[in-house]
Protein backbone atom coordinates (compact mmCIF):
# COMPACT_ATOMS: atom_id res chain seq x y z
CA UNK A 1 0.00 0.00 0.00
CA UNK A 2 1.47 3.34 -0.50
CA UNK A 3 2.03 6.14 2.06
CA UNK A 4 -0.20 8.36 1.14
CA UNK A 5 -3.16 5.47 1.12
CA UNK A 6 -1.52 4.77 4.63
CA UNK A 7 -2.17 8.12 5.80
CA UNK A 8 -5.56 8.26 4.69
CA UNK A 9 -6.36 5.36 6.77
CA UNK A 10 -4.48 6.82 9.73
CA UNK A 11 -6.64 9.71 9.48
CA UNK A 12 -10.09 8.11 9.14
CA UNK A 13 -8.96 5.60 12.20
CA UNK A 14 -8.53 8.53 14.05
CA UNK A 15 -11.83 10.66 12.93
CA UNK A 16 -13.54 7.30 13.87
CA UNK A 17 -11.92 7.09 17.40
CA UNK A 18 -12.74 10.13 18.37
CA UNK A 19 -16.06 9.73 17.69
CA UNK A 20 -16.10 6.67 20.00
CA UNK A 21 -14.62 8.66 22.63
CA UNK A 22 -17.28 10.94 22.78
CA UNK A 23 -19.66 7.49 22.62
CA UNK A 24 -17.75 6.80 25.47
CA UNK A 25 -17.89 9.54 27.81
CA UNK A 26 -22.16 8.98 28.20
CA UNK A 27 -23.12 6.80 30.81
CA UNK A 28 -24.76 3.50 30.43
CA UNK A 29 -22.65 3.17 27.54
CA UNK A 30 -20.03 -0.63 26.87
CA UNK A 31 -16.84 -1.48 24.99
CA UNK A 32 -16.65 -4.43 22.89
CA UNK A 33 -13.06 -5.32 21.50
CA UNK A 34 -12.59 -8.58 19.28
CA UNK A 35 -9.55 -10.14 17.45
CA UNK A 36 -9.69 -12.90 15.36
CA UNK A 37 -6.94 -14.51 13.41
CA UNK A 38 -7.00 -17.27 10.69
CA UNK A 39 -3.73 -18.93 9.73
CA UNK A 40 -2.48 -21.87 7.70
CA UNK A 41 0.65 -22.36 5.85
CA UNK A 42 0.31 -19.27 3.20
CA UNK A 43 -2.34 -17.32 4.57
CA UNK A 44 -2.46 -15.15 7.52
CA UNK A 45 -5.43 -13.27 7.97
CA UNK A 46 -6.37 -11.14 11.19
CA UNK A 47 -8.92 -8.98 12.41
CA UNK A 48 -9.68 -6.50 15.11
CA UNK A 49 -12.84 -4.31 15.79
CA UNK A 50 -13.59 -1.60 18.64
CA UNK A 51 -17.43 -0.75 19.21
CA UNK A 52 -18.65 1.39 21.76
CA UNK A 53 -22.50 1.92 22.46
CA UNK A 54 -24.38 3.93 24.60
CA UNK A 55 -28.71 4.53 25.40
CA UNK A 56 -29.57 7.21 26.48
CA UNK A 57 -33.39 7.60 26.93
CA UNK A 58 -35.34 6.64 23.72
CA UNK A 59 -31.76 6.82 21.34
CA UNK A 60 -29.53 4.15 21.54
CA UNK A 61 -26.03 4.27 19.16
CA UNK A 62 -23.11 2.15 18.49
CA UNK A 63 -19.99 3.13 16.73
CA UNK A 64 -17.79 0.66 15.41
CA UNK A 65 -13.81 0.64 13.73
CA UNK A 66 -12.35 -2.61 12.48
CA UNK A 67 -9.11 -2.97 11.17
CA UNK A 68 -7.71 -6.23 9.13
CA UNK A 69 -4.66 -7.51 7.27
CA UNK A 70 -3.61 -10.13 5.34
CA UNK A 71 -0.59 -11.67 4.82
CA UNK A 72 -0.12 -14.08 1.27
CA UNK A 73 2.59 -15.77 0.44
CA UNK A 74 1.60 -16.13 -3.37
CA UNK A 75 2.52 -18.86 -5.82
CA UNK A 76 1.04 -18.99 -9.33
CA UNK A 77 0.08 -21.93 -11.56
CA UNK A 78 3.33 -24.17 -12.31
CA UNK A 79 2.28 -23.24 -16.43
CA UNK A 80 2.59 -19.17 -15.29
CA UNK A 81 5.97 -18.97 -14.39
CA UNK A 82 8.43 -17.35 -14.84
CA UNK A 83 5.95 -14.81 -16.46
CA UNK A 84 4.13 -14.86 -13.11
CA UNK A 85 6.38 -15.41 -9.96
CA UNK A 86 5.82 -15.95 -6.30
CA UNK A 87 5.50 -12.86 -4.24
CA UNK A 88 4.89 -11.94 -0.69
CA UNK A 89 1.29 -10.01 -0.61
CA UNK A 90 0.36 -8.05 2.76
CA UNK A 91 -2.34 -5.88 2.35
CA UNK A 92 -4.50 -3.60 5.14
CA UNK A 93 -8.40 -2.90 5.43
CA UNK A 94 -9.83 -0.09 7.51
CA UNK A 95 -13.59 0.08 8.30
CA UNK A 96 -16.27 2.21 10.32
CA UNK A 97 -20.06 2.08 10.83
CA UNK A 98 -22.15 4.58 13.09
CA UNK A 99 -25.69 2.89 13.56
CA UNK A 100 -28.31 4.78 15.32
CA UNK A 101 -31.80 3.04 17.53
CA UNK A 102 -34.41 5.41 17.86
CA UNK A 103 -38.02 4.42 19.94
CA UNK A 104 -39.82 7.19 18.20
CA UNK A 105 -43.17 5.34 19.87
CA UNK A 106 -43.74 2.43 22.54
CA UNK A 107 -43.33 -0.79 20.28
CA UNK A 108 -41.71 0.93 17.17
CA UNK A 109 -37.54 1.86 17.20
CA UNK A 110 -36.32 3.23 13.78
CA UNK A 111 -33.21 1.62 12.51
CA UNK A 112 -30.69 3.66 10.65
CA UNK A 113 -26.55 2.84 9.47
CA UNK A 114 -23.87 4.59 8.14
CA UNK A 115 -20.69 2.43 6.99
CA UNK A 116 -17.21 2.67 4.48
CA UNK A 117 -13.90 0.79 4.31
CA UNK A 118 -10.38 1.06 2.27
CA UNK A 119 -8.59 -1.96 1.98
CA UNK A 120 -9.52 -5.12 -0.27
CA UNK A 121 -12.48 -6.88 1.56
CA UNK A 122 -10.94 -10.52 0.82
CA UNK A 123 -8.24 -12.04 1.05
CA UNK A 124 -8.83 -13.77 -2.55
CA UNK A 125 -9.70 -10.23 -4.62
CA UNK A 126 -6.00 -9.25 -2.94
CA UNK A 127 -4.37 -12.08 -4.59
CA UNK A 128 -6.32 -12.13 -7.66
CA UNK A 129 -4.77 -8.30 -8.00
CA UNK A 130 -1.51 -9.38 -7.32
CA UNK A 131 -2.01 -11.74 -10.34
CA UNK A 132 -3.26 -9.37 -12.61
CA UNK A 133 -0.80 -6.86 -11.52
CA UNK A 134 2.47 -8.80 -12.87
CA UNK A 135 0.40 -10.12 -15.97
CA UNK A 136 -0.31 -6.65 -17.10
CA UNK A 137 3.21 -5.18 -16.10
CA UNK A 138 4.65 -3.26 -18.75
CA UNK A 139 1.78 -3.09 -21.10
CA UNK A 140 -0.88 -0.24 -21.25
CA UNK A 141 -4.39 -0.78 -19.49
CA UNK A 142 -3.55 -2.10 -15.94
CA UNK A 143 -5.09 0.32 -13.37
CA UNK A 144 -3.73 0.03 -9.66
CA UNK A 145 -6.61 -1.07 -7.09
CA UNK A 146 -7.58 1.00 -4.80
CA UNK A 147 -10.36 -1.08 -3.22
CA UNK A 148 -12.96 1.07 -0.98
CA UNK A 149 -16.84 1.36 -0.25
CA UNK A 150 -19.64 3.13 1.50
CA UNK A 151 -22.90 1.92 2.61
CA UNK A 152 -25.79 2.87 4.31
CA UNK A 153 -29.70 1.41 5.90
CA UNK A 154 -32.73 2.59 6.78
CA UNK A 155 -34.81 0.22 9.02
CA UNK A 156 -37.53 -0.29 11.26
CA UNK A 157 -38.36 -2.77 14.23
CA UNK A 158 -41.57 -3.67 15.35
CA UNK A 159 -41.89 -5.02 19.04
CA UNK A 160 -45.08 -6.52 18.43
CA UNK A 161 -44.99 -8.91 21.58
CA UNK A 162 -43.54 -7.15 24.50
CA UNK A 163 -39.92 -9.16 25.15
CA UNK A 164 -41.36 -12.26 22.97
CA UNK A 165 -41.68 -11.00 19.88
CA UNK A 166 -39.61 -8.58 17.75
CA UNK A 167 -39.77 -8.08 13.76
CA UNK A 168 -37.99 -5.83 11.90
CA UNK A 169 -36.91 -4.69 8.40
CA UNK A 170 -34.14 -2.81 6.73
CA UNK A 171 -32.69 -1.32 3.15
CA UNK A 172 -29.85 -0.98 2.60
CA UNK A 173 -27.22 0.66 -0.57
CA UNK A 174 -23.71 0.15 -0.77
CA UNK A 175 -21.26 1.61 -3.49
CA UNK A 176 -17.79 -0.47 -3.92
CA UNK A 177 -14.99 0.47 -5.81
CA UNK A 178 -12.99 -3.26 -6.36
CA UNK A 179 -10.00 -4.14 -8.06
CA UNK A 180 -10.93 -5.38 -11.86
CA UNK A 181 -10.26 -8.10 -14.10
CA UNK A 182 -9.16 -7.32 -16.76
CA UNK A 183 -9.13 -8.47 -20.89
CA UNK A 184 -6.74 -8.60 -23.48
CA UNK A 185 -6.88 -6.19 -26.57
CA UNK A 186 -5.54 -7.79 -29.07
CA UNK A 187 -4.32 -6.12 -32.59
CA UNK A 188 -4.65 -8.47 -35.76
CA UNK A 189 -1.14 -8.24 -36.81
CA UNK A 190 0.59 -6.92 -33.78
CA UNK A 191 -0.86 -9.31 -30.99
CA UNK A 192 -1.34 -8.50 -27.76
CA UNK A 193 -0.87 -4.04 -27.28
CA UNK A 194 -2.62 -3.30 -24.06
CA UNK A 195 -5.59 -4.49 -21.36
CA UNK A 196 -8.35 -3.46 -20.84
CA UNK A 197 -10.24 -3.69 -17.06
CA UNK A 198 -13.91 -5.03 -16.67
CA UNK A 199 -15.86 -2.69 -14.44
CA UNK A 200 -14.74 -2.19 -10.73
CA UNK A 201 -17.64 -0.58 -9.26
CA UNK A 202 -20.37 -2.31 -7.99
CA UNK A 203 -23.70 -0.72 -6.68
CA UNK A 204 -25.69 -3.64 -4.16
CA UNK A 205 -29.40 -2.96 -2.81
CA UNK A 206 -30.42 -5.02 -0.04
CA UNK A 207 -33.55 -6.14 1.73
CA UNK A 208 -33.25 -7.86 5.07
CA UNK A 209 -36.51 -9.13 6.59
CA UNK A 210 -35.34 -10.48 10.85
CA UNK A 211 -38.19 -11.98 13.42
CA UNK A 212 -37.03 -12.60 16.63
CA UNK A 213 -39.36 -15.00 19.14
CA UNK A 214 -39.67 -16.65 22.10
CA UNK A 215 -41.45 -19.99 21.59
CA UNK A 216 -41.52 -21.39 25.13
CA UNK A 217 -39.95 -20.98 28.39
CA UNK A 218 -36.91 -22.81 26.60
CA UNK A 219 -36.98 -21.99 23.20
CA UNK A 220 -35.43 -18.92 21.19
CA UNK A 221 -35.71 -18.38 17.56
CA UNK A 222 -34.78 -16.20 14.87
CA UNK A 223 -35.41 -16.09 11.21
CA UNK A 224 -34.08 -13.73 8.87
CA UNK A 225 -34.58 -13.49 5.15
CA UNK A 226 -32.09 -11.53 2.39
CA UNK A 227 -32.63 -9.95 -0.67
CA UNK A 228 -29.54 -9.00 -2.43
CA UNK A 229 -29.26 -7.19 -5.98
CA UNK A 230 -25.71 -6.60 -6.91
CA UNK A 231 -24.38 -5.17 -10.10
CA UNK A 232 -23.67 -7.93 -12.59
CA UNK A 233 -24.86 -10.26 -10.50
CA UNK A 234 -28.36 -11.93 -10.15
CA UNK A 235 -30.70 -11.42 -7.37
CA UNK A 236 -29.44 -13.33 -4.03
CA UNK A 237 -32.05 -14.99 -2.05
CA UNK A 238 -31.38 -16.21 1.40
CA UNK A 239 -32.61 -17.37 4.54
CA UNK A 240 -31.07 -17.53 7.86
CA UNK A 241 -32.34 -19.33 11.01
CA UNK A 242 -31.24 -19.94 14.87
CA UNK A 243 -32.56 -22.08 17.04
CA UNK A 244 -31.50 -21.29 21.29
CA UNK A 245 -32.74 -24.11 24.00
CA UNK A 246 -32.28 -23.77 27.30
CA UNK A 247 -31.54 -27.29 27.89
CA UNK A 248 -30.88 -26.84 31.82
CA UNK A 249 -30.31 -23.61 33.85
CA UNK A 250 -26.87 -24.31 33.23
CA UNK A 251 -26.89 -25.69 29.72
CA UNK A 252 -27.62 -23.42 26.28
CA UNK A 253 -27.84 -25.31 22.69
CA UNK A 254 -27.73 -22.86 19.92
CA UNK A 255 -28.87 -24.39 16.60
CA UNK A 256 -28.20 -22.07 13.27
CA UNK A 257 -28.11 -22.61 9.66
CA UNK A 258 -28.62 -21.08 5.91
CA UNK A 259 -29.74 -21.36 2.11
CA UNK A 260 -28.20 -19.14 -0.14
CA UNK A 261 -29.11 -18.99 -4.17
CA UNK A 262 -28.87 -16.49 -6.96
CA UNK A 263 -29.13 -16.92 -10.49
CA UNK A 264 -28.10 -15.15 -13.53
CA UNK A 265 -29.58 -14.92 -16.58
CA UNK A 266 -27.91 -13.53 -19.08
CA UNK A 267 -29.18 -10.18 -20.35
CA UNK A 268 -28.39 -10.39 -24.26
CA UNK A 269 -26.32 -13.54 -25.40
CA UNK A 270 -24.59 -12.51 -28.39
CA UNK A 271 -24.31 -15.57 -31.64
CA UNK A 272 -21.50 -18.01 -30.85
CA UNK A 273 -21.48 -17.38 -27.32
CA UNK A 274 -20.33 -20.53 -25.43
CA UNK A 275 -23.02 -21.50 -22.43
CA UNK A 276 -22.34 -20.23 -19.07
CA UNK A 277 -20.81 -23.46 -16.97
CA UNK A 278 -22.93 -22.29 -14.02
CA UNK A 279 -25.78 -19.87 -13.52
CA UNK A 280 -27.22 -20.58 -10.32
CA UNK A 281 -25.32 -20.49 -7.44
CA UNK A 282 -26.54 -22.27 -3.84
CA UNK A 283 -24.93 -22.51 -0.97
CA UNK A 284 -25.93 -23.68 2.76
CA UNK A 285 -24.64 -24.21 6.19
CA UNK A 286 -25.41 -25.73 9.31
CA UNK A 287 -23.80 -25.25 12.65
CA UNK A 288 -24.57 -26.11 16.17
CA UNK A 289 -23.22 -24.95 19.28
CA UNK A 290 -22.87 -26.13 23.73
CA UNK A 291 -22.42 -23.95 26.16
CA UNK A 292 -22.24 -24.91 29.35
CA UNK A 293 -22.08 -22.36 32.87
CA UNK A 294 -19.84 -23.81 35.06
CA UNK A 295 -20.64 -21.28 38.10
CA UNK A 296 -19.03 -17.82 39.35
CA UNK A 297 -19.15 -16.08 35.79
CA UNK A 298 -17.26 -19.08 34.10
CA UNK A 299 -18.69 -20.58 31.02
CA UNK A 300 -17.18 -23.33 28.58
CA UNK A 301 -18.66 -24.18 25.38
CA UNK A 302 -17.82 -26.35 21.80
CA UNK A 303 -19.01 -25.45 18.57
CA UNK A 304 -19.29 -27.36 15.02
CA UNK A 305 -20.29 -26.02 11.64
CA UNK A 306 -20.11 -27.24 8.24
CA UNK A 307 -20.56 -24.89 4.87
CA UNK A 308 -20.77 -25.53 1.07
CA UNK A 309 -21.75 -23.96 -1.96
CA UNK A 310 -21.22 -24.99 -5.46
CA UNK A 311 -19.17 -22.50 -6.61
CA UNK A 312 -19.43 -18.71 -7.48
CA UNK A 313 -21.32 -18.18 -11.05
CA UNK A 314 -19.37 -18.45 -14.47
CA UNK A 315 -20.11 -16.54 -17.10
CA UNK A 316 -16.49 -15.14 -18.31
CA UNK A 317 -15.88 -15.89 -22.19
CA UNK A 318 -12.25 -16.73 -21.20
CA UNK A 319 -10.18 -17.40 -18.54
CA UNK A 320 -12.21 -16.75 -15.40
CA UNK A 321 -11.18 -15.87 -11.56
CA UNK A 322 -14.30 -17.37 -10.56
CA UNK A 323 -14.19 -19.53 -7.13
CA UNK A 324 -15.48 -23.16 -7.64
CA UNK A 325 -17.29 -25.21 -5.10
CA UNK A 326 -16.04 -25.67 -1.71
CA UNK A 327 -17.02 -27.43 1.71
CA UNK A 328 -16.15 -26.29 4.69
CA UNK A 329 -15.52 -27.68 8.26
CA UNK A 330 -15.05 -25.93 11.38
CA UNK A 331 -14.47 -26.95 15.09
CA UNK A 332 -14.45 -24.24 17.88
CA UNK A 333 -13.65 -24.53 21.72
CA UNK A 334 -13.10 -22.14 24.42
CA UNK A 335 -14.37 -20.40 27.66
CA UNK A 336 -16.25 -17.26 28.81
CA UNK A 337 -16.00 -15.17 31.99
CA UNK A 338 -18.24 -12.73 32.88
CA UNK A 339 -18.43 -10.18 35.86
CA UNK A 340 -20.39 -6.70 36.27
CA UNK A 341 -17.95 -5.12 34.38
CA UNK A 342 -15.35 -7.33 32.59
CA UNK A 343 -15.95 -10.24 30.15
CA UNK A 344 -14.06 -11.87 28.22
CA UNK A 345 -14.35 -14.96 25.65
CA UNK A 346 -11.42 -16.69 23.79
CA UNK A 347 -11.89 -19.26 21.99
CA UNK A 348 -9.97 -21.56 18.96
CA UNK A 349 -9.71 -24.34 16.86
CA UNK A 350 -8.97 -25.86 13.37
CA UNK A 351 -11.09 -24.66 10.26
CA UNK A 352 -10.62 -27.34 7.08
CA UNK A 353 -11.45 -26.34 3.32
CA UNK A 354 -12.34 -28.57 0.21
CA UNK A 355 -12.64 -27.14 -2.84
CA UNK A 356 -14.11 -29.01 -5.65
CA UNK A 357 -12.09 -29.66 -8.35
CA UNK A 358 -10.64 -26.68 -10.41
CA UNK A 359 -12.06 -26.16 -14.26
CA UNK A 360 -9.09 -25.47 -16.90
CA UNK A 361 -10.89 -21.65 -17.61
CA UNK A 362 -9.82 -21.02 -13.76
CA UNK A 363 -6.99 -23.21 -13.55
CA UNK A 364 -4.79 -19.83 -13.10
CA UNK A 365 -6.04 -19.75 -10.26
CA UNK A 366 -5.59 -23.14 -8.97
CA UNK A 367 -3.17 -22.44 -6.24
CA UNK A 368 -5.34 -20.12 -5.27
CA UNK A 369 -8.64 -22.73 -4.95
CA UNK A 370 -6.55 -25.79 -3.49
CA UNK A 371 -7.40 -27.10 0.02
CA UNK A 372 -6.23 -25.85 2.92
CA UNK A 373 -5.89 -26.59 6.95
CA UNK A 374 -6.64 -23.12 9.09
CA UNK A 375 -6.15 -22.76 12.48
CA UNK A 376 -8.36 -19.74 13.82
CA UNK A 377 -8.39 -17.98 17.48
CA UNK A 378 -10.48 -15.66 18.93
CA UNK A 379 -10.53 -12.73 21.24
CA UNK A 380 -13.53 -10.74 22.64
CA UNK A 381 -13.58 -8.53 25.75
CA UNK A 382 -16.16 -6.44 26.69
CA UNK A 383 -15.97 -3.37 29.26
CA UNK A 384 -19.48 -2.06 31.04
CA UNK A 385 -19.29 1.54 32.43
CA UNK B 1 -34.03 -4.57 -10.98
CA UNK B 2 -34.73 -5.47 -7.65
CA UNK B 3 -38.06 -3.68 -8.28
CA UNK B 4 -38.98 -5.79 -10.81
CA UNK B 5 -37.90 -9.28 -8.27
CA UNK B 6 -40.34 -7.92 -5.71
CA UNK B 7 -43.18 -7.57 -8.49
CA UNK B 8 -42.75 -11.18 -9.33
CA UNK B 9 -40.87 -13.21 -6.93
CA UNK B 10 -42.80 -15.93 -6.18
CA UNK B 11 -40.25 -16.60 -3.39
CA UNK B 12 -41.33 -13.40 -1.42
CA UNK B 13 -45.43 -14.24 -1.70
CA UNK B 14 -44.61 -17.19 0.04
CA UNK B 15 -42.30 -15.59 2.47
CA UNK B 16 -44.87 -12.97 3.52
CA UNK B 17 -47.22 -15.90 3.99
CA UNK B 18 -44.82 -17.66 5.68
CA UNK B 19 -44.14 -14.64 7.96
CA UNK B 20 -47.59 -13.73 8.66
CA UNK B 21 -48.43 -17.02 9.82
CA UNK B 22 -45.52 -17.89 12.08
CA UNK B 23 -46.27 -14.70 14.01
CA UNK B 24 -49.64 -15.03 14.42
CA UNK B 25 -48.39 -19.21 16.10
CA UNK B 26 -46.31 -17.53 17.79
CA UNK B 27 -48.53 -14.74 19.26
CA UNK B 28 -50.54 -17.49 20.95
CA UNK B 29 -47.71 -19.56 22.10
CA UNK B 30 -45.53 -16.59 23.59
CA UNK B 31 -44.90 -17.70 27.16
CA UNK B 32 -45.61 -14.73 29.43
CA UNK B 33 -43.19 -12.59 31.15
CA UNK B 34 -42.43 -14.10 34.58
CA UNK B 35 -42.00 -17.24 32.74
CA UNK B 36 -38.71 -16.29 30.34
CA UNK B 37 -36.15 -16.76 33.14
CA UNK B 38 -34.25 -18.91 31.12
CA UNK B 39 -34.83 -17.42 27.60
CA UNK B 40 -33.45 -14.48 29.01
CA UNK B 41 -29.69 -15.42 29.65
CA UNK B 42 -27.29 -14.07 27.96
CA UNK B 43 -26.30 -17.47 26.42
CA UNK B 44 -29.75 -17.35 24.83
CA UNK B 45 -29.85 -14.03 23.11
CA UNK B 46 -28.76 -13.24 20.18
CA UNK B 47 -26.20 -10.27 21.08
CA UNK B 48 -24.21 -8.67 18.22
CA UNK B 49 -21.37 -8.52 21.33
CA UNK B 50 -18.10 -10.92 20.21
CA UNK B 51 -18.96 -12.11 24.28
CA UNK B 52 -21.65 -14.12 22.91
CA UNK B 53 -21.39 -14.66 19.43
CA UNK B 54 -20.18 -17.56 17.96
CA UNK B 55 -19.15 -16.69 14.44
CA UNK B 56 -16.12 -15.76 12.48
CA UNK B 57 -16.33 -12.89 10.58
CA UNK B 58 -12.66 -14.13 8.47
CA UNK B 59 -14.61 -17.23 7.42
CA UNK B 60 -16.96 -15.59 5.53
CA UNK B 61 -13.89 -14.45 2.88
CA UNK B 62 -14.78 -18.23 2.25
CA UNK B 63 -17.76 -18.93 2.41
CA UNK B 64 -19.46 -16.62 -0.25
CA UNK B 65 -23.09 -17.92 0.42
CA UNK B 66 -22.84 -16.40 4.43
CA UNK B 67 -21.85 -12.66 2.61
CA UNK B 68 -24.33 -10.39 3.66
CA UNK B 69 -23.22 -7.89 -0.05
CA UNK B 70 -23.60 -10.96 -2.32
CA UNK B 71 -19.68 -11.55 -2.63
CA UNK B 72 -18.78 -9.75 -5.45
CA UNK B 73 -16.05 -7.60 -3.18
CA UNK B 74 -14.31 -10.68 -2.39
CA UNK B 75 -14.22 -12.25 -5.74
CA UNK B 76 -13.45 -9.75 -8.62
CA UNK B 77 -15.46 -9.12 -10.85
CA UNK B 78 -15.75 -12.74 -12.03
CA UNK B 79 -19.33 -12.22 -14.15
CA UNK B 80 -17.86 -9.15 -15.76
CA UNK B 81 -17.93 -10.24 -19.76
Amino acid sequence: MKANGEFRNLIRLIASSTVLVRVLAAEDSAVDFAAETLFSSDIRLAQASLAGRVNQGSLSSQVSIVGASMDLDFQPAAFDLPLILPASVNQLRFSGLVDFQWQFARRLTGLGSVGGYSGFTGYRSAWIAEYYRQQTAGVPGHVRPDPSGANGSAGVRWEYLPTAGILETTVGYSRDKIAPSYDDVIDPEEGLIGYRPFRSDLNTINWRVRAENVLSKRVRTAVEFRFTSQSLRGPRLAVLGWLNFAATAHLTLRAEGGYATERFELAEPQPGDPPPTSTRFQGWWLGGTADYQLGRGWSVFATGRHYRDNGEIETSLSFSSASPGIRTWQGEAGFRWVSDRHSIKLSGGPYFTDYFAVPFNISAFGPLYRDRNFGFLQLAYQYRL
Amino acid sequence: MPFEIIKSGGFLRQFGLSLAIAVAVVGCAAPKVHEQRLVSQPSMTFSSSGIWRHESALAIQLESGRANSGGGQSAGCTSCR
